[in-house]
């Protein structure tokens, strides 16, 4: 199943860059419509009646920001398992009708979020959201096939290993989540997957699998009062339990104590430069939120000129900069392609970038209404696709809450430059942060590389 | 996607339960009564309340110079999405200039006659307004995304980038490098280049093996004249295709079709038949060794268009052994993570089979007995009816964006015999009989070409050669 994470790739980090901004652009005026049953959980009904569709999604505030070192991987599997045999899909018939509604359905991991989502046609509606039921509250975790979906975890975990980029991005995070590691490692640990139990899954469910931990959000062909009545129905002896966060609360991640670089050797052909900082997070700094937003989505339009001392000139092939939204520690990444025979010089071209940053005259009035007014079309297009939109609204329930989402286009509206001057000056400029490259042994030989060549600080200069 | 690598398809519960589809080739299912009425409830519901609209908002018309247009008109949203599709794909070159017309696409995004490079980017941004290109082996396209309110200026634009773009050498020169390093690093990843090699294998000899993409070398000698030569060239009325979806009007539509294009000389373009692919009765097996943390499968075989009669039927049956390989390889085996078949969408198709495993002789082995499985036994009513009501979801989810909705009456009219047997993609399925499926997965689930990345002691050829068959 599909696992989500921040820039395992510059492909997927551009890709998440674009999500977190169509998703960031969320309600001026929220268009769904909320109920909380009785247990606690949140009810979220999004109408869009283009195509006869609907979409079930239930989200957990699960993911690998709940992960000590012994489960890293756990959500991930447990996300797996969902899908498998639970109490009810024994029943005589039970096979016979869920194969009748045409269901389509899928699930994700996040750092803070676990998502599964079920899609049918308009006729289907309770026999979808019965069968989201049935999976989420009677797993049976079977052992063995706990023990059959070990494996197919386990290859899901070699295929991302696979991919060279994937290599890149532990290695930032290693060093820069360097205490705390596997709260931010969705994949997880080959040796925790593979040796879990029947009975870590079990925890895992008591402990987070719970209603007052959950949402339901229905999206599509539907109205608001049968999907609540049908939730009361199907949802409303969920028994409640403890918030798990009062006694398991988040982690702190400790600041860097100092400039880290990492240089990763893989059989790759070009030279991919990977900058991570710890950026603000939404429980304790959201007007840096927005503002990170913004100033992110100015950098990466073609004109600015970021793109522009990058890019045009050819230094790299690309370059792009993303602030990703969480509750524990959002990171702030750069991340920008190259030829190895002029690696050294984009990481100096993003260093020089970076000390003007704060300069007043780096991005313009144009650009700062430009990017607002894109939010309210970014809005747009999100919306477009209510299967789709339904993920995206689970995604901000868990990582900032739906007041936050419901009011971003509104304060995104109210960023000033001086909000974006108070953001970069407090998390990038002059900030630690680890300098990671990713190039063949070969090419690293042949240019020189060392460590001492990620460290370049001309930002620094201009701090001072 | 749970288990397939692309993110393009999805697989419906039912047939991953494997109550159908397992049972549906063994013969058990009696019980058919009930669930063929849901099956034909559910499409005539459909079939009225979301397809017949569909008819009725969508018509085309030809301008007096020959450019087609098909316009649908959407009411429920402010999207409006575009696709001018340039006809021919790698038809229109060579090996010596293949990825002319991505670089060409890409390229005019940097710079009009009549706007800057970055007037472009500055007015997209302020608009909201999304320009990209793609570039395929039967066409090439550029597409556009705007909102209603900015539809006049955005067509403009938009325009403006496919009839005047300047080609400045040293624009062409950074688009080039960007595109030559991204093919440079096409080998890196193994998903990517296993599909590289496969397609290799069944396109040799076909006008496909020119990829659309280009080679490092084809786009290296590419210079600005060059692209400025092919665009004066190829860019004729009777080239293009016009799209748009959304909710703007018929008569808005022609105007600006009119008025923007209706001056380009009308040309003689007619569209060939794809030829078919040379070697596709000659099964493949080609390993390209690497140490990889799994081992990459990817087979192709040659398969009918969406204009073909057997389209529909080959896909449904592509679609029950998606559900089986997902049961016997993945569930019940525990041999891969992502094992999969599917059915592309080209003039001269290709199907797909496809695993990433530790073990690859073992799940080739259990893939090459489900394909068995189908070719010898009939489909019962039952799980075929539990199918096409799979069908119905994703059919309705890839229509849920203009976007898509564009790109599937553009691939229609292109390659399907025109953009109305699009709206009737759901009565073909429903047409689809057990006799149907077997007949097709006997004609066409044969003479794989297999490309392998892994250990070369990990597989053994003559698993991978088996299921040759005649023409």
């Amino acid at each position: 199943m599909k696992i989500k994470s921040r820039a395992s790739t510059v492909r997927l980090a551009t890709v998440l860059f674009l999500s977190a901004v169509v998703a960031a652009t969320a309600l001026a005026k929220p268009q769904w419509q909320m109920t909380k049953l009785k247990n606690g959980l949140q009810v979220i009904v999004i109408e869009n009646h283009a195509v006869p569709l609907v979409t079930v999604e239930i989200a957990t505030k699960n993911g690998s920001y709940t992960e000590p070192p012994e489960f890293n991987g756990l959500s991930h599997l447990y996300e797996h398992m969902i899908f498998k045999s639970n109490e009810r899909s024994k029943a005589e018939g039970y096979l016979d009708h869920l194969s009748e509604l045409g269901i389509v359905r899928n699930a994700e991991t996040k750092e803070e979020v676990v998502n599964y989502y079920a899609t049918s046609v308009k006729p289907s509606l309770r026999g979808t959201m019965t069968y989201m039921r049935d999976n989420i509250r009677y797993p049976l975790f079977d052992k063995t096939e706990l023990e059959q979906e070990r494996e197919i975890v386990l290859d899901e975990f070699s295929r991302n290993e696979a991919n060279p980029f994937s290599h890149l991005k532990r290695a930032v995070d290693l060093k820069l989540w360097y205490k705390y590691f596997s709260r931010k490692n969705v994949i997880g640990q080959r040796d925790v997957i593979s040796t879990a139990t029947p009975e870590k899954m079990r925890t895992i469910q008591h402990k987070f699998y719970v209603p007052n931990n959950s949402a339901l959000i229905v999206s599509g062909d539907v109205t608001a009062a049968e999907v609540f009545k049908l939730a009361d129905e199907l949802y409303g002896d969920w028994p409640a339990a403890e918030d798990p966060f009062i006694k398991n609360p988040l982690v702190k991640h400790p600041p860097l104590e100092r400039d880290q670089t990492v240089i990763v050797n893989q059989d790759v052909n070009a030279a991919t430069i990977m900058i991570g900082y710890h950026g603000p997070s939404t429980d304790t700094d959201a007007p840096a939120t927005y503002a990170a937003d913004v100033f992110s989505f100015i950098l990466n339009q073609p004109d600015s000129k970021f793109a522009r001392a990058l890019i045009d000139t050819g230094i790299t092939t690309v370059a792009g900069i993303n602030y990703y939204t969480q509750r524990n520690v959002g990171p702030i990444t750069i991340t920008a392609q190259t030829t190895p025979g002029k690696l050294k010089a984009a990481i100096a071209a993003i260093d020089a970038e970076v000390a003007k940053f704060d300069a007043p005259d780096y991005i313009t009035d144009e650009q700062l209404e430009s990017a607002k007014t894109l939010i309210d079309v970014n809005e747009i297009f999100s919306r477009e696709k209510p299967s789709e939109y339904a993920h995206t609204v689970s995604f901000w329930w868990a990582s900032s809450g739906l007041d936050y989402y419901a009011t971003y286009v509104e304060n995104v509206r109210k960023v000033t430059r001086a909000d974006i001057k108070r953001y970069v000056d407090k998390y990038i400029k002059g900030k630690l942060r680890v300098v990671g490259a990713m190039l063949s042994e070969a090419d690293q030989k042949r240019i020189g590389l060392a460590d001492q060549d990620l460290l370049i600080r001309k930002e620094a200069k201009a701090n001072d | 996607m749970t288990n397939q690598r692309v993110g393009s398809r999805q697989y419906a519960v039912g047939s991953e339960q494997m109550a159908n589809s397992r049972q549906a080739v063994d013969g058990k299912w009696q019980k058919t009564a009930y669930c063929l009425l849901l099956t034909a409830y559910c499409l005539l519901f459909f079939n009225s309340a979301g397809l017949a609209q569909a008819v009725d908002s969508t018509t085309d018309f030809t301008t007096p110079n020959g450019l087609k247009a098909v316009h649908k008109r959407v009411q429920g949203n402010e999207v409006v999405a575009i696709r001018i599709y340039f006809k021919g794909g790698v038809r229109n070159i060579t090996a010596k200039n293949a990825g002319i017309e991505a670089l060409m696409w890409e390229a005019a995004q940097h710079g009009t006659k009549n706007f800057s490079k970055s007037q472009i980017n500055r007015e997209l941004a302020k608009m909201g307004t999304l320009i990209g290109s793609a570039a395929g082996y039967d066409y090439t396209f550029v597409a556009m995304q705007c909102v209603r309110q900015h539809f006049d200026r955005s067509w403009q634009i938009l325009a403006d980038i496919v009839l005047n773009p300047l080609f400045d050498e040293p624009e062409v020169a950074l688009e080039r490098e960007r595109i030559v390093n991204a093919l440079r690093q096409e080998a890196d990843d193994p998903d990517s280049y296993v599909t590289t090699l496969s397609d290799r294998l069944l396109y040799a000899g076909h006008p496909y093996v020119n990829r659309p993409t280009g080679t490092v070398e084809s786009l290296s000698s590419l210079k600005a004249a060059d692209l400025k030569a092919y665009h004066a060239a190829h860019l004729t009325a009777s080239r293009l295709l016009l799209v748009v979806v959304g909710n703007v009007t018929l008569d808005d539509v022609k105007r600006k079709a009119e008025a923007s294009f209706g001056k380009l000389p009308q040309g003689d373009y007619k569209p060939e038949p794809p030829a078919g692919f040379t070697r596709a009765n000659t099964p493949e097996f080609e390993i390209s060794e690497r140490q990889v943390p799994t081992n990459y499968v990817r087979g192709v075989f040659a398969a009918p268009s969406i204009g073909d009669k057997d389209y529909a039927a080959l896909m449904v049956a592509m679609n029950i052994l998606n559900s089986q390989f997902l049961e016997e390889v993945r569930y019940k085996r525990n041999l891969s993570y992502a094992p999969s078949a599917d059915l592309l969408a080209q003039g001269a198709n290709t199907g797909v089979i496809y695993v990433t495993t530790p073990k690859p002789n073992e799940a080739i082995k259990i893939m090459f007995e489900e394909i068995a499985r189908i070719q010898q036994n009939v489909i019962r009513d039952k799980p075929l009816a539990d199918i096409i009501n799979g069908f119905l979801t994703t059919y309705y989810l890839k229509l849920e964006t203009n976007s898509a909705q564009a790109s599937r009456l553009g691939e229609y009219e292109l390659l399907g015999g025109g953009w109305r047997k699009a709206l009737a993609w759901l009565e073909e399925v429903q047409k689809v009989t057990p006799d149907d499926i077997q007949r097709v997965a006997n004609t066409y689930l044969k003479n794989f070409h297999f490309a392998v990345i892994g250990e070369a002691s990990k597989f053994d050829r003559s698993l991978f050669l088996q299921g040759k068959g005649g023409s």
